[in-house]
């Protein structure tokens, strides 16, 4: 391991408004399974995606192979022997094996697709990796394990001497993790460049040789996988400054169970979730990307299926079972992405607030809306929130981050709910709007409503929270109460026992 | 569902309330159906000896009465983002019905009511497989329209249905003042139609659906029976088409409810300003939009334009249109 066969030296990157990659550099050798370990936001993918060339950076030079090159799309990433094995399957479930994975470099013969050569070369890609499907079979009916194994045999097509693998294990079983792992130690017999993303720190001690961490978009640490324990990369995600931090607020009076979840479940995506929400409690739902946190809320919303388990709701003074679909009835929710689900962006501030209460605004004058009682309410409730606007006609789509989600934040307001399920309230949102939305969580809490709160922003969610439920691979693995430490709850989340 | 809603008196920040002005709200998009309506009239008052006359208005208005009234119906359905290529097809099922009835001897009102329900339930069909099954609309329509169009041919063996009672024609072409009772039933429909959409909960409802069904499903709005009622309503307007064509005609046929009829609404519609993408339309408007259609037919007809040429015009039209729609959202 003389040389390092890839190097990135002080990569920088930011966005508008965020520094994701503030200047990181790290080597990898032949042979060595490299982890990329952090928080979410700390700066992971925008680095691979730097490297796939799916991102350009602002400043910073990579070599491969002793060669300064330059990435600047995907096409060129293959061509200096990168391949990149996403997170999200990109599948085309109604073709087959073959097309899958040869569906941007056919072989051809006289112009059209040689099928017989790419079955071959489909077979022999496959049998590399231990597998022996019908090239025919349509992609459909591969479980997701198998899918993974199809999309890392399309990375292998080119013969990649560097390899990244995003989160590769968020779908798959415990068997199918074993033998991508047995694929990875292959690829490394064979002298691969292999980077691995995760944040489930027993599978970077598994297989990984090397571990680097990165957080707010510096590398903070690392070193040989050997000489790190657990608690030493736990520290180094979340930085050792910011250790015990406690938040101050004020406690809050907390009463009766309104909602009790049980034994609620996905197939594959969450399982045997049961929790309960009280009367004025904030409860911080947390977990990394992908451990099935939203999955719970929209589970309880009625908005994904569900395979089983009970909701109960309070109801006139007593807890009553509530079907999914009806839960929208009794609680308000703030999903993660506000544009697509929140808002009616063409529409008015005014039809955008109203749209969950339109039955109080009708008043006397049912099946009509009260005009008058309807600019009222929604003028109260811009006042309360403290919501910019030029006036009630404004079009939502021409509001900022913030805004928008005041005016969400209004629509529950008054339709006034026992119950608050909130997907990361505050994410794209200014430090201010952040603040903002923060406040009204607190006074909501403190008026009596029972909030279930999900941020991947652990400074956020210990900022609001009475009680932690954390998500590990779609289970809650732990219930951790107010006083619990930023290490105690990345731990948690990390999957550390 | 009844809670006991305590108001949130935790949030009260008292602050000056904002300056409320009316936005900018673009006027031009909101009247130029009825921009377009009157540059039409007076271009051909130029024109056209005649035109500009009280009768004329009214025998314009007598004309486009069955076509304005399904073009309401379309408009609810357009309105929710889906497209009911059907109404033909139901109209004529139901006025087909409506006539063997009468021409058995039955009561006319009875008639006039199974002229009304039967494709109000059709519609309803509709209704159901687009809501409660995920249907894709654009099919099942296309379905229920060969289905009820070839229904039409074969029941009737290609024949119209006509020697109706002498009650039924006069009563429906009796004129009141001045206006004929189709007219009538267009303005009384368009105008509680019209009243519906842009006032209550429910016109409310249908503009949240077609503009975004899943933040109007997270906010507790009952997608499922918004559609469901919007193919029903659709399926009733027919039924009103019918009735009135079956006056104007004096009798029935499979010829009523041709493919080509299609194209009349959905023209109709989207010149009026009705958005074939969801979340944008009034049935004032589609109503302005059918009378265009319908000047504009008369004046190719009048000029001894073929048939043919008419649907070409026609449909270049509607391509502007629905391109405008288009470059008006991307803006």
């Amino acid at each position: 391991m003389a040389e390092p066969f890839l190097k990135m030296v002080d990569i920088k990157k930011s966005f508008p408004g965020v520094q994701a990659l503030k200047g990181v550099s790290f080597e990898a050798y032949p042979g060595q399974v490299l982890g990329l370990v952090g928080a979410n936001g700390a700066g992971k993918s925008t680095l691979m995606n730097v490297l796939g060339g799916v991102v350009h950076p602002d400043e910073g030079q990579i070599v491969i192979d002793g060669q300064l090159v330059m990435i600047n799309s995907p096409l060129d990433a293959a061509r200096n022997g990168v391949a990149f094995v996403h997170q999200d399957l990109a599948m085309l479930p109604t073709m087959s094996i073959a097309d899958t994975m040869f569906i941007t470099s056919f072989p051809t013969k006289t112009g059209l697709i040689d099928y017989k050569e790419t079955k071959e070369r489909c077979v022999r890609a496959l049998r590399r990796l231990g597998f022996n499907f019908d090239p025919d079979t349509k992609i459909r009916n591969l479980s997701p394990g198998d899918q993974q194994m199809v999309e890392i045999a399309r990375a292998l097509l080119s013969n990649p001497r560097i390899i990244i693998f995003d989160e590769p294990t968020s779908s798959l079983t415990s068997r199918e993790k074993e033998r991508l792992f047995d694929v990875i130690d292959n690829l490394k017999k064979e002298g691969t460049v292999v980077i691995y993303i995760s944040h489930l720190l027993d599978e970077v001690f598994k297989i990984c040789d090397y571990a680097i961490v990165l957080r707010n978009g510096e590398t903070v640490g690392g070193g040989p996988v050997k000489g790190l324990t657990y608690d030493d990369i736990v520290r180094l995600m979340i930085g050792s400054k910011q250790i015990n931090q406690y938040y101050s607020r004020q406690s809050r009076q907390i009463g009766d169970t309104v909602m009790q979840v049980e034994g609620l479940r996905r197939k594959g995506i969450i399982e045997e979730i049961s929790f309960s929400l009280r009367k004025g409690e904030v409860v911080g739902l947390w977990g990394l990307l992908g451990s099935g946190r939203t999955e719970v809320a929209r589970a309880i919303m009625g908005l994904d299926p569900t395979d089983g388990g009970v909701i109960r709701i309070r109801i006139n003074g007593k807890m009553q079972p509530v079907r999914p679909s009806d839960a929208k009835n009794w609680i308000g929710m703030l999903t993660e992405n506000r544009r697509e689900e929140g808002l009616l962006l063409p529409m008015s501030v005014k039809y955008n607030m109203s749209l969950a209460n339109l039955y109080a605004l009708s008043g006397k004058r049912f099946p009509f809306i009260d005009r008058k009682l309807e600019n009222q309410q929604v003028k109260k409730y811009i006042n309360r929130l403290e919501i910019k606007i030029s006036g009630i006609e404004q079009k939502v789509s021409t509001l900022s981050g913030g805004n928008q989600q005041k005016v969400i934040v209004g629509r529950w307001l008054q339709k006034n709910p026992l119950i608050y399920l909130m997907d990361e309230p505050t994410r794209g949102l200014d430090v201010g709007a952040k603040a903002d939305i923060r406040n009204i969580i607190n006074e909501l809490a403190e008026s009596g409503a029972a909030l279930l709160v999900i941020s991947s922003e652990i400074e956020e969610i210990m900022s609001v929270s009475d009680r932690y439920l954390v998500m590990n691979r779609g289970h809650i693995v732990a219930e951790l109460p107010a006083e619990a430490t930023k290490e105690e709850l990345m731990a948690a989340a990390a999957g550390v026992r | 569902m009844t809670l006991g809603k305590p108001e949130v008196q935790t949030l009260t920040k008292n602050q000056e309330i904002p300056v409320v002005l009316p936005a900018r709200r673009s006027w031009l998009s909101r009247f130029a159906p009825l921009i377009l309506l009157v540059a039409v009239i007076a271009v051909l008052s130029l024109f056209i000896p005649y035109f500009f006359t009280l009768t004329n208005f009214v025998s314009v208005l007598l004309q486009t009465s069955a076509l304005a009234v399904m073009a309401i119906g379309e408009t609810a359905v357009l309105v929710t983002g889906g497209i009911d290529l059907s109404i033909p097809g139901m109209m004529a099922l139901g006025a087909i019905f409506g006539a063997m009835y009468m021409k058995a001897g039955g009561n006319p009102l009875i008639a006039i009511f199974i002229m009304l329900l039967v494709p109000s339930l059709l519609g309803a069909i509709n209704g159901l497989s687009v809501s409660r099954f995920n249907m894709i609309p654009f099919v099942v329509t296309l379905a229920m329209q060969a289905i009820t169009g070839g229904a039409a041919i074969w029941i009737t063996n290609q024949l119209s249905i006509s020697g109706l009672p002498q009650i039924f024609t006069k009563t429906m072409l009796a004129k009141i003042w001045i206006l004929p009772v189709p007219v009538v039933i267009l303005f009384v429909v368009g105008a509680i139609v019209q009243l519906f959409l842009t006032r209550s909960i429910f016109g409310r409802w249908l503009y949240a659906t077609g503009t975004n069904i899943r933040t109007s499903r997270i906010s507790g709005i009952p997608t499922e029976r918004v559609l469901f009622f919007a193919y029903t309503f659709s399926g009733l307007m027919a039924g009103f088409a019918g009735v009135i064509l079956t006056a104007r005609l004096a009798s029935a046929g499979a010829p009523m409810g041709k493919d080509s009829v299609v194209l009349d609404i959905i023209s109709s519609a989207a010149l009026g300003g009705v958005s074939i993408m969801g979340g944008v339309g009034t049935a004032l408007n589609a109503v302005i939009g059918a009378i265009i259609i319908t000047l504009i037919s008369n004046v190719m007809n009048m000029a001894n334009v073929s048939y043919y040429l008419t649907l070409v015009v026609e449909g270049a039209v509607l391509v502007v249109v629905v391109a405008l729609d288009a470059w008006r959202r991307r803006r």
